[in-house]
């Protein structure tokens, strides 16, 4: 097999590649990458792609083909994964394009590129919020992560602080990406104001929609999100698209107070209907079901009392900001839950 | 309020292929069973697979119902069926395909499906949907009825009717009851499973399993 080498920056998909390729190697460019090399040609994997699981780096050229440059499929275009003959002479821009005057385009998938769009995982407190980011890593290596910040808002202003893109998806600690999601997905120019929401898969009564799912935010409008309003992707823009396929199964029933607390918030939202757009019956629906079902699922009893007190609370404060902004302390939740709980 | 079936009638019976067993008195109270079920015990479906749907009534009733749904693909091999059951459902189908009918082969299914429908032009159009509700009112009429449903995906929400009306040769895979229909089509979670008498209404018993696959 030809020598391997992982040019760029040493992203978490460069230690993933490293397990599965104990001989790869490391180059922080294209000239160290070739100057390194001991076989008669040479991969590069770009620190920008996603090798697809099936790609076989054993593939080995026909000898009449082995003094050409051979690009394997990226997605739909030949600009991934390259095989390289050791002595190859190109000019440091072709290199860095990856666009080569004497080239041979291999009909093989190899990878997918980098999403357009910076990904951040955002956790507090979840039990398995380890467990998820090292999941998103796995599809995603370049999903960043905002850890341990008090207060909702916050740590969405301090998530778009860490992006360039002028979009960003935001992934929630408790969220299990769903195996077909992907973060491919961009916007034109006249949606980079709308707040994209997919659906997650609620796993103790099976709602699915938006609560707990994917976001795509708008990067500039993240920043300046008023911070004292109760729900904060709502609040981010008036525009708000819900997105029809599922990203993610919203594994919040980890333990008492966690499905107590997601319940609760969740359901003074909806009895108290701060959330713009929200639909009656889709409303009512939800509400009955957050209320009665799903008893026999783990912790599923927590999540049905949090979800009854939440709509008294949301029912009871309808109108009232302070007593409904409330849901987005942490401390107080804790009060509440065990008030509730012991009650 | 007037169902959109009724209000499509006018258009539907100018049709030659309509054919108006769809609106027997059996084929109707099986699916407002459905429904009623559906609103009870699962009332958010998210995207639905309606296999062999035929004329798609039923996705009519689930639009008009309580039941959350983001949008319904309808399959069914008899190319005279889109048509009309886009017919029925033009409200649904004229926002943004909420409604989509296609001719497909349901044993030939994957999950996700990428697949070509038609557009209102005849131009193809290639779609891709993952549901997260299956449906098949029509076991009945499904011979390797196995090889279709191993084919679902584990934890996906399924909703089957079957009956045993084996007297009809298009009818290849009946069951004789609950328990014959469970061995036929396991879940992991039931929500709900039952019968419906319509000795009156064609003399047989319909039988309807709804879970977690």
């Amino acid at each position: 097999m030809y020598d391997i080498i992982f040019v760029g920056e040493k992203t978490p998909h460069y230690t993933k590649l490293k397990d599965k390729f104990v001989n790869l190697k490391y180059a922080p460019n294209f000239a160290m990458a070739q100057s390194m090399v001991v076989t008669s040609m040479f991969w590069i994997i770009w620190d920008d792609l996603l090798i697809d699981n099936a790609f076989d780096f054993s593939y080995t050229p026909e000898k009449w083909d082995q003094k050409v440059i051979h690009v394997f499929k990226n997605a739909d275009k030949y600009n991934g994964v390259c095989l390289y003959p050791k002595r190859v002479e190109i000019h440091p821009r072709e290199a860095q394009y990856r666009f080569f005057a004497n080239k041979k385009e291999i009909d093989i998938l190899a990878s997918t590129p980098k999403p357009a769009y910076d990904v951040v995982f955002i956790s507090y407190k979840e039990p398995n919020a380890d467990e998820n980011y090292a999941r998103l890593l796995q599809k995603m290596p370049w999903a960043k992560r905002v850890h341990g910040i008090t207060g909702i808002h916050q740590a969405h202003i301090d998530a778009a602080k860490l992006c360039q893109s002028d979009m960003f998806y935001v992934v929630d600690g408790d969220a299990y990406i769903d195996d077909n999601f992907d973060f491919q997905m961009t916007v034109s120019v006249n949606e980079q104001n709308i707040v994209h929401v997919w659906r997650s898969l609620n796993p103790i009564n099976r709602l699915t929609y938006g609560n707990g799912g994917v976001k795509l935010l708008p990067r500039k409008l993240t920043l300046n999100v008023d911070t004292a309003s109760t729900d904060m992707t709502t609040s981010i823009s008036v525009r708000f698209k819900a997105m029809p396929e599922i990203s993610n199964l919203s594994t919040f029933n980890t333990d008492p107070f966690n499905t107590w607390k997601s319940a609760f918030r969740e359901c003074v939202k909806l009895s108290s209907k701060i959330i713009q757009g929200q639909q009656d019956k889709e409303t009512e629906i939800r509400l009955s079901q957050w209320c009665t079902k799903g008893k026999d699922k783990s912790f599923g009893d927590y999540c049905i009392a949090g979800a009854l007190s939440g709509k008294e609370y949301g029912e009871k404060y309808k109108g009232d900001t302070s007593a409904l902004k409330k849901i987005n302390d942490f401390e107080w939740l804790e009060k509440k839950f065990n008030d509730n709980t012991n009650s | 309020m007037t169902t959109q079936i009724v209000k499509s009638l006018y258009h539907v019976l100018d049709n030659p292929n309509f054919n108006k067993d769809c609106l027997a008195a059996g084929q109707i109270k099986s699916k407002d069973w459905l429904v009623k079920k559906v609103e009870d015990h699962c009332p958010d479906l998210g995207i639905v697979f309606l296999c062999a749907g035929w004329y798609a009534t039923l996705a009519t009733l689930l639009f008009e119902s309580k039941v959350i749904i983001t949008k319904i693909r309808s399959f069914d091999i008899d190319s005279s069926c889109c048509e009309i059951a886009e017919q029925f459902n033009m409200p649904w189908f004229a926002d943004e395909w909420k409604f989509k009918a296609t001719t497909f082969d349901i044993l030939n299914l994957t999950y996700p499906l990428t697949y070509n429908t038609l557009n209102d032009k005849k131009e193809k159009i290639t779609l891709t949907d993952m549901p997260d509700t299956i449906i098949n009112t029509s076991c009945e009429h499904i011979p390797n009825f196995n090889n279709w449903y191993s084919n679902i995906p584990h934890n996906k929400l399924v909703i089957l009717q079957s009956n045993n009306f084996f007297e009809l040769d298009e009818h290849v895979n009946c069951v004789n009851d609950l328990d014959d229909f469970a061995s036929m089509a396991p879940l992991s979670e039931i929500l709900y499973e039952g019968e419906l008498d319509l000795s009156k209404h064609g003399g047989y018993t319909r039988f309807m399993r709804i879970g977690i696959k």
